[in-house]
């Protein structure tokens, strides 16, 4: 399971002593569980959830061409990462597949720092740096921040006591960031998350990291804080109706078919722009849809969609939902298929069982 | 928890327990703890003949799906169906309240390739698995 080739996150021996299950995840050590899967994830869903995020690609993009060079390799407008604000953006090739998926976080000062997936970091990297005609500043913070995620309703409580925000945590509004402290040590501290929940990503001085992570957690104690493994950030995720790069989404697929277009602006000009709107006029040949099973079974990446005994698609993602209590999942399927309410097959273990096409998220929470 | 001397080990973590010409089965505490939280269950209907290392039963984590092999050859005569209610079962109690189903022994001989609990230990210590 661990290959010599695998890197240890900032957090690795705290994840150790918590009695964590160690897995190889896209190059990184990374705990997959601690207690359970579903135990983590019913509290991250009723009280809160501490995840390592170290693993995430980490870039800073700086200088006069900065903009000017994200405006060109991502296709939603870099308008919208203002200080302070966050903009979610595909990164596409020129026939407008699915490089990565990311956030461009708006420093100010001509300054931009990007999280990136880890599975696709290098080659962010390469290609970035392939494309620079610009003249950006391209700067790789990968092993100088490590990043913790607290997810759930009582995480801006358990956080209230450790961040030194000006303006008071409260006042951080989804999807917006401020360079601060927490626990006294420099934080890029976010209300972002990938779970469905309310909640903070951090980034810290890797060498800060378990210092943070130790007080996290001892001030969340009281809330039923927990830390959480990759495997419920997995069907958090799923439940939430957020695609997972790799699975959802890849080179092969643009985001007409991904679902990503309300990230692309037509009206400006990007790398990939003439392939989108080629595909678009033409129509996609697959589009991402949500299903839920109505047979019990659980559907896997990878599994065959049918309609009437005919192939029309695969499932991408698919899991018991421990929330739900139902079998999810997504799947590409023929864009005459992806209609709310279609009834479809997937076929588990060799036998076709009946599923229905439904609106994404699966799971929202009431605010 | 089951007194681990009266049963019988696979390489592919199932344990049997012979009671008289009927054999219990279900999965080693190791494997549970391998597999990770329990959440769907799929036993063989009754009247099933099953043969010693073919598919019995099938059973999914909230990461991915794993076959029950039948440690020995015969005809399904129980499935426990409170394990397909509730699969964590499964996790609680491996050697008790988490079996499978029970086959009616066609050669108990069968029976002789498999390991004790004390051998099995040392067969997952090994990494062979």
């Amino acid at each position: 399971m661990d290959s010599a080739e695998d890197r240890k996150t900032p957090l690795y021996e705290a994840h150790k002593g918590l009695g964590a299950k160690i897995v190889s995840f896209h190059g990184w050590l990374l705990p997959i569980q601690y207690t359970g899967i579903l135990e983590e994830h019913n509290a991250t869903r009723t009280k809160a959830g501490l995840f390592d995020v170290s693993h995430l690609g980490k870039l800073e993009v700086s200088g006069k061409a900065a903009k000017p060079f994200l405006q060109k390799i991502f296709t939603n407008n870099m308008d919208k990462a203002v200080p302070g604000k966050i903009a979610y953006s595909p990164l596409c090739n020129d026939l407008g597949g699915i490089l990565d998926d990311a956030f461009i976080y708006g420093a100010g000062g001509d300054r931009y720092i990007l999280i990136v997936n880890a599975s696709t970091f290098e080659k962010d990297l390469a290609w970035m740096a392939s494309h620079n005609s610009e003249g950006a500043s391209i700067k790789n913070i990968n092993d100088s921040l490590g990043g913790i995620a607290i997810q759930g309703p009582a995480s801006e409580k358990i956080m209230m006591g450790l961040s030194n925000t000006e303006k008071g945590l409260a006042a951080l509004k989804h999807r917006r960031f401020v360079e601060t402290k927490v626990c006294g040590h420099y934080a890029l501290l976010s209300r972002t998350g990938y779970t469905g929940e309310d909640g903070f990503e951090m980034f810290v001085p890797a060498g800060k990291s378990v210092e943070v992570w130790n007080a996290i957690l001892s001030a969340g104690k009281p809330y039923g804080l927990v830390p959480a493994g990759l495997g419920s950030r997995d069907t958090l995720r799923l439940e939430a109706g957020c695609p997972l790069y790799g699975n959802d989404a890849d080179e092969t697929r643009t985001p007409l078919e991904a679902g990503f277009m309300w990230a692309v602006d037509m009206d400006k000009d990007f790398i990939g722009k003439k392939a989108i709107a080629e595909r678009s006029a033409r129509g996609a040949k697959e589009v991402l849809a949500a299903f839920e099973m109505l047979e019990r079974a659980i559907p896997r990446t990878g599994y065959a969609v049918e309609k009437g005994g005919s192939a029309i698609g695969a499932v991408t993602s698919g899991s018991w939902s421990p929330t739900l209590k139902k079998n999810i999942g997504f799947a590409y399927v023929t864009p005459g298929n992806a209609a709310v309410g279609n009834a479809i097959d997937i076929v588990v273990h060799s036998e076709r069982k009946k599923a229905v096409v439904v609106k994404a998220p699966f799971y929202r929470r009431i605010k | 928890m089951a007194d681990t001397g009266k049963l019988l080990f696979t390489k592919t973590h199932e344990w049997l327990r012979i009671e008289g010409n009927v054999g219990y089965v279900g999965i080693s505490d190791h494997a549970q703890k391998e597999i990770t939280d329990v959440v769907f269950v799929e036993l063989p209907k009754i009247g099933k003949e099953v043969v010693k290392e073919g598919e019995a039963a099938v059973i999914e984590s909230v990461k991915a799906a794993f076959s029950i092999y039948a440690p020995v050859s015969g005809k399904i005569i129980k499935a426990n169906g409170a394990v397909e209610k509730d699969p964590s079962i499964v996790n609680k109690s491996p050697y008790d309240d988490g079996w499978f189903f029970a086959i009616e022994l066609k050669d108990i001989k069968e029976a002789d390739t498999l390991m004790s609990f004390k051998d099995y230990e040392e067969f997952i210590k090994s990494g062979a698995h």
